[in-house]
């Protein structure tokens, strides 16, 4: 997936079919966890208050990813796609930019908590399981397309 | 004026700024952002930049923070703002916590 260009608050992209489909996919999956997966507000805190807040925070990142969740199937089905050459063509607003990063981002969270959160991605070993190899895979994926809609900001 | 009247002008608001803390304190926390092996460098970069407005140098160097020592101090705010921090950095599933300053 590749930046064209960037003009009045909206990013264009193109990619080619095989991106398209990677990417609907991906996008299919979401969410992969729950907002309890979140961590707690704090990990010093023992103000009761702070307990309190913690059921709301859950409840309020359980909304977002609600929220979250439908802007990303409208994306998939508003024909925000439209061909272009043997590719499609990707245009988003600024917001929808946003959405997609944190749609990707929380794909890549929840493919690390399924594979038990360990302290460093390494690469699958030998006898991985089809559930693991396939956790490793959207990560990696996810990363790719996550990249792809920063890169532009790191590189000015 | 003479010069001994200065330190009673100056010390008075700060002596009630000292006694409506002392009733009604608004405890400062410490909004975190700590390292953790999902998210990409440049990641945390772009989202410090969008939820606190900072430049990129400011929010690289926080970046840099993380990735060296595990973790980096990005605001310091009463109750309220401070969590309002928190959650929108875990909308992007960034690890936040907001802890009380010691």
């Amino acid at each position: 997936m590749k930046l064209v260009n960037r003009a009045a608050g909206n990013w264009h992209y193109v990619l080619d079919q095989t991106k398209f489909v990677l990417l609907k996919k991906l996008l299919e999956t979401f969410p992969l966890i729950v907002a309890e997966a979140a961590p707690p507000l704090s990990r010093t805190d023992n103000n009761p208050r702070v307990a309190e807040r913690n059921h709301l925070l859950y409840t309020a990142l359980a909304d977002h990813r609600r929220e979250l969740e439908q802007q990303a199937m409208n994306l998939l089905t508003a024909e925000k796609f439209v061909s272009a050459g043997e590719g499609k063509a990707l245009t988003i607003s600024a917001q929808e930019r946003e959405m997609l990063i944190q749609v990707l981002n929380a794909i890549r969270m929840g493919c690390w908590c399924e594979l038990g959160r360990p302290p460093k991605l390494e690469p699958q070993s030998a006898n991985a399981s089809e559930q693991e190899l396939n956790a490793h895979a959207l990560l990696e994926v996810a990363g790719y397309f996550e990249y792809c809609l920063i890169a532009p900001d790191m590189a000015e | 004026m003479d010069s001994a009247s200065e330190p009673d002008k100056v010390s008075k608001p700060e002596m009630e700024k000292e006694a409506r803390w002392a009733d009604d304190p608004a405890p400062a926390y410490d909004v975190i952002c700590w390292d953790d092996p999902v998210n990409y460098m440049e990641v945390e970069t772009h989202v410090f930049m969008k939820i606190f407005g900072w430049d990129k140098p400011t929010a690289v160097k926080h970046t840099i923070e993380i990735n060296d020592t595990g973790k980096s101090v990005l605001a310091r705010e009463e109750f309220e703002q401070a969590e309002c921090y928190v959650h929108q950095l875990l909308h992007y599933s960034l690890h936040a916590t907001m802890e009380p300053v010691q």
